[in-house]
């Protein structure tokens, strides 16, 4: 450990019996993942990785809606700036506001926001980091590309096992006071889940669900947030959508919430859920998956080939000390 | 003078074309080739019409994959007659002695029996002569008569049912020359025609049964310069007309898949008339995901069968499954041709004529 | 190749070919540089055979041999790439996906549906619509492509505002790596990268997709069509931006820059046109030679044509919204009191339903004005709002030098917009045309990527782009060279394409 303290130099610090890495920037970040490389040593329990001295924070860029923040930036500080332009990172899960932006972006479900019509897109409009192999990574620019395989998506997402997210360049939305909520009652489950899926498809931009049981029906409470006519407009579609289901409007619910931790859930996982006779809370509903509480733990799924072989390639040497 | 140099213009549109119709080739589809395409064909086509490169049996193959359907020209800009075209440039496969053998055999046969089968067609539309005068002199085709006598005798039966008797005319032991065409035969398919054309001058009218002949008479003749002094319709026309001398009858109950057929619907523009029929016999009809001008093909045309046998029964069986993907749904089609390939595709059919014969004579 | 023959044709089942005819047919994609050799009696190198695999195993063993071998192979869709991702500069086997051709049912509960890679995409749109469904998914090659190059290419439809583009619309991708193996990627939820996204935009050098799984959506209920005329450039794109900072989501948003304009502009019914095979032999022979002139004058000189098209100012600006009925148009009003505020005059819904039905027809103008000894090409990247008008400006003016320059901004997203830009050339000689088509790209491509937009929103690299890809990849290209490593080790799949 001693060794290592000093191959590292000054980014180290001993704290205990163990060492706290604090680089403040991509360079010092390299530099230490090389010593650690050299030194078969990983980051771990004992090496510890703390990202908060890359802590620099951009200007908000109003037209593009984007404010660049380095990974130890936490979230919160970065929702403050852009709330002082009147942006806001839009409703994320109570787990994503705890995160800093570096977590928020290597997060495999929270990384991503849901956009309409009922899809995900990363928060990240951009991103810097470094791979495990030392070698540095910044996205291509632009609001979508064609131009080659996504690298970035090589760190967004990934829970930090190939590299390390430095800064990301973040997505605003305009900040709007208006909130409503709508209760629904519907026959079954099923009805509550596919009502929600067929808003989610025509165009309704939830920030929030609680579907739950409640004497043989399912009743479905739906805030939305966003500028007043929005709201109003995705409100008329919701009750729409909701009503073609066979759903009954109920009123305006009464702010209602789930104990548990959050999770990435599948829409089998919601079913699951609600015909065990539990409630389910959304964040972040999108067609292809929702971050819930309420749902089971998943069963320990395996790495596939596809994601063991890209570890062995960008950290041979397990350096990252991450990952299943 | 100047030279015809159409075909090339033809052939180097589609070579500059960003492959605008390519998905719409059913012999390109059935076959997952790209030299096969409108494009790919066209493309090959010009550089044999430039002299870019020779006529050789590859080339002549290439030229031959094309049913004449007419879906890319539907889906084309420029309405370029792709088969049309490919069909002139056959002749180049001709002159070169290098026509595939399907159609080389077919132009030989019909150069000694002026008709595709190398029967003698006399006698045998002499057996199906009408006893007593009728409305419509019919014109089956020569491969109803040869291959398929029951829809002859359903079209007789349905058009007495229907108030509008027909009756073999003597013409009919001619063969419209179609086969001519399709093989790039252009000057043999002209004086064939000529010599129809005068075959039908006892008929002020004749109503013809396959839409392939039919289309031959209507629009291929013109194209060599022969018109014919009658007026001819197709059968499917002529009963659409009687339909409300139709016997009452119920729908049967079964649901029937409608196919367009090429020369029937793209050649002669008939799409309601079947349907309107078709909606009085059977319950229910589902209709294909490209239907109307857009609709696919069964791989009869153009001699595919005779050049490409495995194809054409493949495009067939691509266009049931694109008809109804449920094999039980039974295939209706205004073409007997049409209805043959999806026979042979596996799949069960019935030419139009033949299903309303069915309704009526529950009555 | 040809001790290399028994072995393929084995394992795909007799399906392989060496006829000059399937080698030139995949041998060229439609990368207008190659229409131009086209012009001059030239083919790009012939790959050495096409192979027709059937199964994802076929496919693995067709991997397999040609590692051995050391064989390149070229994944071959339809060849409607304008980039020369088909062109077999190493020679090799073209990998002809198009017998993976089925078509799943569609999964009502998950809106999903299962498609092979080898799917004409106006196949897959017409099935689905048939079932009361939509992918959403409208590139102008729709007729032409299939959804292993969509995915191979990153491709956007033009109703990508709403529905995304290809990789939003992605469950999950199936196929074989370059070493071999056989493949899958998860779908959500799991832990560790996104390895679709990875995969996604390869162009046939990692792996060769043979199918995915894809979100759908039911039919929309109505589309509600609104264009208008806006004073300016900037003032048509800060509407744009407006709308989309609103939340919302048309799904067609088009912004013709002046001079397309004029193109668009004269939105009345396209008359009928005389087929090629129609034409009077007096047409045939003499229209092309006049036209030939007539193109080496004017768009000859760009220089001189260019300036003339800054006399107009007015641009049009076409939106689409679809969907639920009443959602649609409720979105359409917020749009127009958005621009109405930008100084737009609404022209109502004519322009952008005349546009709907016309929106494939511009793959009908190439035949003609390449026939026409002319060059035409179009160059699309993407750029975060603050630059997009920049990068505007700046290819218009380098761009200029060389061809006449057409520019109009689509797919539209909250952070920034796509520039499509068209580009009309000519020249004395087929020499001078090749040459200024060179000097273009590299000049065009330059001032886009130094004014802030990337290499590409929607075409994808290929050859054409492949050094500005690079160099805009940065240290970057480590990782890239890494994927390359890992997921084809022998370097046999589509080489020279990416520049890798
Ligand atoms: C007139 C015109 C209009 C166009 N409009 C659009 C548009 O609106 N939007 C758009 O996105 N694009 C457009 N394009 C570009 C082109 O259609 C797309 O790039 C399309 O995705 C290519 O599909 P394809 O099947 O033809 O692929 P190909 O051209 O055959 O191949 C493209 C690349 O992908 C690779 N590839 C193909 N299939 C596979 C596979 N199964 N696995 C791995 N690699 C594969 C090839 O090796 C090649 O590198 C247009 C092209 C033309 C000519
Ligand atoms: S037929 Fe028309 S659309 Fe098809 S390749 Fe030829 S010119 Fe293009
Ligand atoms: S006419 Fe039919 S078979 Fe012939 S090229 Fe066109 S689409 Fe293919």
């Amino acid at each position: 450990m001693k060794t290592l303290l000093q191959a590292l130099g000054p980014v180290a610090q001993a704290v205990g019996d163990g060492l706290v890495l604090r680089p403040a920037s991509e360079r010092e970040l390299v530099a230490v993942l090389a010593v650690l490389r050299d030194r078969q040593a990983s980051l771990g329990a004992e090496v510890m990785l703390d990202r908060s001295a890359l802590a620099r924070l951009g200007a908000v860029q109003d037209r593009a809606m984007t404010l660049e923040a380095g990974a130890g930036v936490p979230v919160r500080v970065v929702e403050s700036k852009a709330n002082h332009a009147r942006l806001t990172l839009g409703p994320l899960s109570p787990m994503a506001w705890e995160a800093s932006v570096g977590e928020l972006v290597e997060h495999p479900a929270l990384a991503f926001r849901a956009v309409v019509p009922g899809r995900l897109e990363p928060i990240a409009a951009g991103i810097t980091g470094v791979l495990a192999d030392g070698h540095l990574v910044r996205s291509a620019v632009g609001p979508r590309h064609a131009a080659g395989p996504d690298l970035a998506s090589l760190l967004v997402g990934g829970g930090g096992a190939l590299g390390l997210v430095t800064a990301a360049v973040l997505r605003l939305m305009p900040l709007h006071d208006a909130e409503q909520r709508r209760l629904f009652s519907f026959g079954t489950f099923a009805q509550a889940l596919e009502a929600t899926r067929e808003a989610l498809s025509a165009g309704v931009t939830f920030a929030r669900a609680v579907l739950r049981g409640r004497a043989g029906r399912t009743v479905g409470e739906y805030t939305l947030r966003g500028a007043a006519a929005q709201v109003d407009r995705e409100l008329e579609l919701l009750a729409r959508c909701a009503e073609h289901v066979g759903g009954r409007f109920e009123g305006l619910g009464r702010e209602a919430e789930v104990d548990g931790p959050e999770r990435e859930a599948s829409w089998a996982d919601l079913a699951s859920a609600l015909g065990h006779g539990g409630s389910v809370e959304l964040f972040r509903p999108a067609l292809t998956s929702v971050i819930a509480r309420g749902v089971a733990a998943h069963e320990f799924i395996p790495p596939g080939p596809l994601f063991k072989g890209l570890r062995a390639a960008f950290d041979r040497s397990h350096v990252l000390g991450r990952g299943p | 003078m100047i030279a015809d140099r159409r075909p090339e213009q033809a052939t180097s549109t589609c070579s500059f074309c960003p492959k605008a119709c390519r998905f719409a080739c059913p012999v390109s589809e059935a076959t997952h080739s790209e030299a096969l395409s409108a494009w790919g064909k066209m493309s090959a086509a010009h550089q044999v019409l430039t002299g870019a490169r020779p006529m050789g049996a590859d080339l002549a193959s290439a030229v031959h994959a094309c049913t004449g359907c007419g879906r890319c020209t539907a889906m084309c800009k420029h309405e370029n007659e792709v088969g049309l075209t490919l069909f002139q440039v056959r002749g180049h496969a001709v002159q070169a002695g290098v026509q595939p053998r399907g159609a080389a055999s077919t132009l030989a046969t019909f150069q000694q029996a002026q008709n595709p089968f190398g029967r003698e067609m006399g006698s045998l539309v002499a057996s199906w002569r009408a006893q007593r005068p009728v409305k419509y002199p019919l014109f089956p085709g020569c491969s109803t008569l040869v291959k398929r006598p029951s829809l002859l005798e359903h079209t007789l039966a349905l058009s007495e049912a229907f108030g509008a008797p027909m009756g073999v005319a003597r013409s009919a032991s001619k063969c419209c020359g179609y086969p001519l065409y399709a093989a790039g035969a252009m000057e043999a398919f002209g004086a064939h025609a000529r010599a129809v054309a005068e075959a039908f001058e006892e008929t002020p009218e004749v109503a013809v049964l396959d839409a392939g002949c039919a289309f031959t008479l209507v629009k291929l003749y013109p194209e060599v310069g022969v018109r014919l002094p009658c007026r001819v319709r197709t059968v499917i026309d002529v009963l659409h007309e009687n339909l409300p001398h139709a016997p009452p009858a119920p729908p049967l109950a079964e649901r029937v898949g409608y196919h367009d057929a090429c020369h029937l619907g793209r050649g002669l523009g008939q799409y309601d008339e079947p349907r309107a029929l078709l909606s009085k016999a059977v319950t229910a009809v589902v209709e294909a995901p490209s239907i109307r001008r857009e609709g696919g093909c069964a791989g009869g045309g153009g001699l595919l069968p005779r050049t490409m046998a495995e194809t054409a029964v493949e495009v067939a069986r691509r266009q049931a499954l694109e008809v109804a993907e449920e094999p039980s749904v039974l295939i209706v089609s205004g073409c007997p041709t049409s209805t043959r390939m999806f026979e042979r595709a596996g799949r069960r059919a019935i030419d139009l004529v033949s299903l309303l014969e069915r309704w009526v004579s529950q009555s | 190749m040809l001790e290399a023959r028994g072995a393929l044709e084995a394992v795909v089942r007799g399906r392989l070919s060496t006829r000059e005819l399937d080698r030139l047919a995949t041998g060229r994609d439609l990368w207008p540089l190659t229409l131009l050799w086209l012009r001059q009696g030239k083919v790009p190198p012939p790959p050495d055979a096409v192979v027709w695999p059937g199964t994802d195993d076929e496919v693995a063993s067709v991997v397999r041999i040609a590692r051995e071998r050391r064989l390149a192979l070229i994944p071959f869709g339809a060849g409607s790439g304008v980039c020369g991702g088909t062109l077999a500069v190493h020679g090799g086997v073209m990998v002809d996906l198009k017998r993976f051709d089925t078509i799943g049912p569609v999964d009502p509960v998950r809106r999903c549906v299962d498609v092979g890679a080898g799917v004409m995409g106006e196949t897959l749109e017409r099935r689905l619509a048939a079932r009361g469904w939509t992918l959403g998914h409208f590139p102008s090659s729709i007729g032409m492509s299939t959804v292993g190059g969509w995915l191979a290419a990153r491709s956007a439809g033009q109703l990508s505002s709403r529905y995304g583009k290809i990789e939003d619309m992605v469950l999950s991708v199936r196929g074989v790596l370059g070493t071999g193996e056989r493949f899958e990627t998860p779908e959500r939820p799991f832990d560790g990268p996104d390895v679709a996204q990875v995969l996604l935009g390869s162009e046939g050098t990692l792996c060769v997709f043979t199918g995915a799984r894809l979100r759908v959506h039911p039919r929309p209920e109505a589309r509600v069509f609104r264009a208008f005329e806006v004073p300016s450039v900037e003032r048509g794109l800060e509407a744009i931006r407006r709308v989309f900072r609103e939340g919302l989501r048309p799904a067609v948003v088009r912004l013709y820059d002046p001079f397309d304009t004029t193109f668009v502009g004269r939105a009345k019914p396209a008359s009928p046109r005389k087929a090629p095979s129609k034409r009077s032999a007096l047409e045939a022979t003499v229209l092309p030679g006049v036209l030939k002139r007539l193109a080496i004058e004017t768009l000859g000189r760009p220089g001189l044509v260019n300036p003339l098209t800054r006399l107009a100012t007015r641009s049009r600006l076409i939106f689409m919204c679809e969907g639920e009925a009443k959602h649609a148009a409720a979105e359409d009003r917020a749009i127009a009191a958005a621009c109405l505020s930008m100084g737009g005059v609404d022209l109502g819904e004519g322009p952008g339903r005349e546009w709907y039905r016309k929106r494939y027809d511009v793959n009908a103008r190439l035949p003609r004005l390449m026939e026409a000894g002319t060059f035409i090409d179009t160059m699309e990247v993407s750029a975060p709002w603050d630059a997009v008008f920049e990068v505007y400006e700046r290819v218009r003016e380098v761009a200029g030098a060389y061809a006449l320059v057409l520019c109009h901004f689509s797919h539209a997203y909250a952070d920034g917009c796509s520039l499509y830009f068209s580009f009309v050339g000519s020249g004395r000689t087929e020499a001078e045309i090749e040459d200024r088509y060179q000097q273009l790209w590299r000049a065009a491509l330059g001032a886009a990527t130094s004014a802030g937009a990337n290499v590409s929103h929607h075409h994808g690299i290929g050859l054409l782009k492949a050094r500005a890809y690079q160099d805009s990849l940065g240290e970057g290209r480590h990782a890239l060279a890494t994927l390359k490593r890992l997921f084809d080790p022998d370097g046999i799949l589509n080489p020279g394409k990416l520049g890798l």
